[in-house]
């Protein structure tokens, strides 16, 4: 039992202060020495699993999304998807916007904590995409990426017409706002899915605790094994005796 | 409505100055009531705390109770207010802004506590800016010293003293005021940041030292010591490790057993009669209209709630209240460096460095054309993925057309110097302006149907030729630690930063101030106002140390009064 807290503790990466929940009993007792754990917490390379251990699964791999929206309707969702594409492009090999699926974070923010905001993305995109076609005869989703760059930088600039609450300017910068959200947000909130966001700027996410070997000049915080909330909601933190 | 059984003493909001009231007050044999607007929160509450979109962005801890209690603002007298697009944020909830503080943690200098003696002294009465009412404090830092030890001792600070019973001390602050001992904890382990603009510093004969910082580096007073996590500015403390008044000082009053804490409830009005205040009135947390008799009533709310509710209780008989608001101009660095990772997650805000060359009067102001100046700190550590990504653009250092601001240019900028970004910061602070100015708004209500504040300040030349004199040598030390590019941030600001202080000032003359030397009411002589709204002069450092020093030494003059049979007894 305790062999394996030890290496569910070494694939976190985390101080030896902490222990994983269920295994109060030998809190404090951990026979790792501090090298060793120093080694876990600075390596991204693969850990060994000592034999007759069980590795635990991988927590920081997110389940394929459906592309089902709760909130925006095809037409919305086509041209939300395509607007992300181009703001922050990507491919599979070099994920970005819409591999992170920022897309989806933005459908369950609006269905949620953004709700206040839907009229003004019901409006902006309907106005977007009665824009793209009075310019370029088609909706936008449907636009070469250079006519949805020029419709984007339209917007942006404020010289596209059509729009009223919100702005042209002001939605363009809703959606970098939220694309921004939907890519680097924990996986949590259906947005950086596989981790791609944090990937590609090299943040280690929701790390426990960092050593100061780790904050010296040298270090490179890309080279952290990345940590998501679900990854540390398994980790017991000390607390204050006094209970507050 | 039901008039509650009185209690001897009732402070209103528990914030960093509230709950060492209530601490002091309370172990020292009090009956005290506290009454909060927010919750309580406590440490297990921060459990997942590492959440950035939750904290950072939508301001989990910070925006209740702007929905409910909207401010306006303007930026002079001639503009017409406005409530929206004003990006208020105000801690609510016991430990108020010492939950989701930056944690550094500063004296004042000598001099910040004589600002118009020094100034006049040395520069003639001509120095002050006009439109200014630079006053000197009615105490002194000798004063406030075993305050702020008290503070160091009970909260838990870490940091490097610079200055023991008047010897300084290798690798602290060399212009600070004396202390009588040392921080009771050593500094943070510093971020990269720190340590890459600590050796930039001194190689520019500058004398970096660590900030100190109200987080315990090690195990102290039953909590753990911080585990640089990173997720500290804005956030709660997932350990509590962070020193906040409510893991600190909040549960040592509520041990005295003559501590009660309301939360959930929203003070209205101070009742007075004969001279003298008599009780608070709130809405409980049902929305019942509740009355708290007190013998002593302590105003302990931030700058703004402070001034509100004695304007709403009609208490400003010298016309004082609201005036002279101040607060920081944040004058900000920004350097991207091509080859040196920089860390910038790694670690918290609390955890950097400052040199104070540059601050109060330490360098010679003749000829410049102003006054004060401020301390300069590395901002490294406690940069998330959408903040950071968030402020990187190429446009930011280097002209390009605004479309190259995003696609496919942003995605090579984020990527390349995400991790290859520091800042530098100085806190420049106002001047006491006749301009600057809080009080009720004339048409805008609240959701209760009650006046809501209006503020009308603007920074002034003052503090814009401190920031042109700043930038260049911060962009010098960048420069010096190997950036490629720096860019300035603005050189003045709106207040909306969690540092106004000031329009209830704190002075000896009745006249010419708001509370007497022991934050003690002129005009309701039981009534108290223990916040910084009480600041005659700002300084260079953030507030909340000073405040928190205040509290301890505005308790000491109660409780001092209370043992010996001194004039308060007669109230409680």
């Amino acid at each position: 039992m305790q062999e394996s807290i030890e290496t569910t503790q070494e694939n976190l990466g985390v101080s030896r202060r902490y222990f994983v929940k269920g295994a109060g009993i030998i809190a404090g007792g951990f026979a790792v020495g501090s090298m060793a754990l120093a080694q876990a917490c600075t390596s991204n390379s693969p850990t060994t699993t000592p034999p007759g251990t069980t590795t635990p699964p991988p927590t920081t791999t997110t389940p394929p999304v459906v592309e089902t929206f709760l909130f925006f309707n095809a037409v919305e969702a086509a041209t939300v998807k395509a607007a992300f594409g181009r703001l922050l492009p990507g491919s599979a090999s070099d994920p970005g916007a819409v591999e992170a699926g920022a897309h989806i974070y933005v459908d369950r923010a609006l269905n949620g904590a953004y709700a206040n905001l839907g009229m003004a993305y019901h409006r902006g995109l309907t106005a977007m995409n009665a824009y793209s076609q009075s310019k370029f005869t088609k909706n936008f989703g449907d636009l070469t990426t250079t006519q949805q760059d020029s419709v984007l930088t339209d917007m942006q600039g404020g010289t596209a017409t059509g729009f009223y609450a919100p702005g042209s300017g002001e939605f363009f910068s809703l959606l970098l706002k939220h694309m921004t959200e939907g890519t680097f947000c924990d996986p949590l909130y259906g947005g950086n899915q596989n981790l791609v966001g944090w990937k590609m700027i090299g943040y280690p996410g929701s790390q426990a605790a960092y050593t100061d070997a780790e904050m010296a000049i040298g270090f490179d915080q890309a080279s952290k094994k990345i940590l998501t909330l679900a990854d540390i909601e398994s980790i017991v933190m000390p607390l204050p005796s006094s209970g507050f | 409505m039901p008039t509650l059984p009185k209690v001897n003493v009732v402070i209103i909001g528990l914030g960093a100055a509230g709950c060492i009231m209530a601490k002091e007050l309370s172990t020292a044999g009090l009956k005290v009531v506290g009454l909060e607007w927010g919750p309580l929160r406590r440490t297990q509450d921060f459990q997942w705390d590492h959440d950035e979109l939750k904290y950072e962005q939508r301001q989990y801890l910070l925006k209740p109770i702007i929905d409910e209690q909207p401010m306006t603002y303007r930026p002079n007298a001639q503009t017409a207010a406005v409530n929206s697009g004003v990006p208020w944020t105000i801690s609510s909830g016991v430990g108020g802004g010492s939950i989701h503080y930056g944690t550094w943690n500063w004296r004042a200098l000598p001099h910040h506590f004589r600002l118009r003696s020094d100034i006049t002294a040395k520069y003639g009465a001509n120095a002050l800016p006009p439109g200014t009412n630079v006053v000197d404090w009615p105490i002194t830092y000798n004063d406030l010293a075993p305050y702020y030890d008290k503070v160091d001792t009970e909260l838990g600070i870490s940091g490097k003293a610079g200055n023991i019973n008047g010897a300084v001390q290798s690798g602290g602050n060399p212009f600070e005021g004396a202390r009588s001992k040392d921080f009771p904890l050593p500094p943070l382990i510093q971020t990269t940041g720190s340590r890459i603009f600590a050796q930039a510093a001194t190689a520019l004969s500058y004398k970096p030292f660590p900030t100190p910082s109200a987080i315990i580096s090690q195990p102290y007073d039953g909590r753990p010591g911080c585990d640089y996590c990173g997720f500290c500015s804005a956030y709660g403390c997932h350990i509590g490790a962070k020193s906040s008044t409510m893991v600190s000082v909040y549960p040592k009053a509520v041990a005295s057993g003559n501590f009660e804490a309301r939360t959930g409830c929203r003070v209205v009005r101070i009742n007075k009669s004969g001279g003298r205040a008599t009780s608070v009135t709130y809405l409980d947390q049902a929305g019942v209209e509740q009355e708290q008799p007190a013998g002593l009533i302590i105003v302990s709310n931030y700058t703004w709630g402070a001034v509100r509710l004695l304007l709403l209780s009609g208490i400003n008989a010298n016309g004082l209240v609201g005036k002279y608001l101040m607060s920081h101009q944040y004058q900000i660095v920004n350097g991207i460096f091509d080859t040196i990772i920089t860390n910038p997650s790694e670690g918290q805000t609390g955890a950097n460095a400052t040199i104070d060359e540059f601050n109060g009067d330490n360098f010679d102001h003749t000829g410049l054309g102003f006054i004060e100046g401020a301390s300069i700190t590395s901002i490294g550590g406690n940069t998330h993925a959408i903040s950071g990504t968030s402020s990187l653009a190429p446009g930011n250092f280097k002209q390009v057309a605004a479309n190259q601001n995003w696609g496919q240019p942003r995605k090579d900028f984020i990527k390349q110097y995400f991790k290859r970004t520091l800042g530098l910061i100085a806190q420049t602070p106002t001047l006491p302006y006749e301009n600057n100015v809080i009080d009720l708004d004339p048409t805008v209500k609240d959701s209760i149907g009650l006046p809501v504040v209006r503020v009308t300040y603007s920074g002034s030349d003052n503090e814009k030729a401190i920031g042109n004199y700043l930038q260049p040598k911060m962009a010098a030390i960048l420069k010096q630690a190997g950036a490629s590019s720096t860019v300035n941030g603005p050189l003045l600001i709106p207040p909306w930063n969690n540092h106004e202080v000031g329009p209830c000032r704190m002075g000896s003359d009745p006249t010419k101030s708001v509370v007497n030397e022991h934050l003690q009411s002129w005009e309701l002589p039981n009534m108290f106002i223990v916040s910084g709204a009480v600041f005659p002069t700002y300084f260079g450092y953030n507030p909340t140390h000073t405040i928190e020093a205040l509290a301890y030494w505005a308790a000491a003059n109660i409780k001092s009064q209370a043992q010996t049979g001194g004039n308060l007894v007669q109230y409680l």
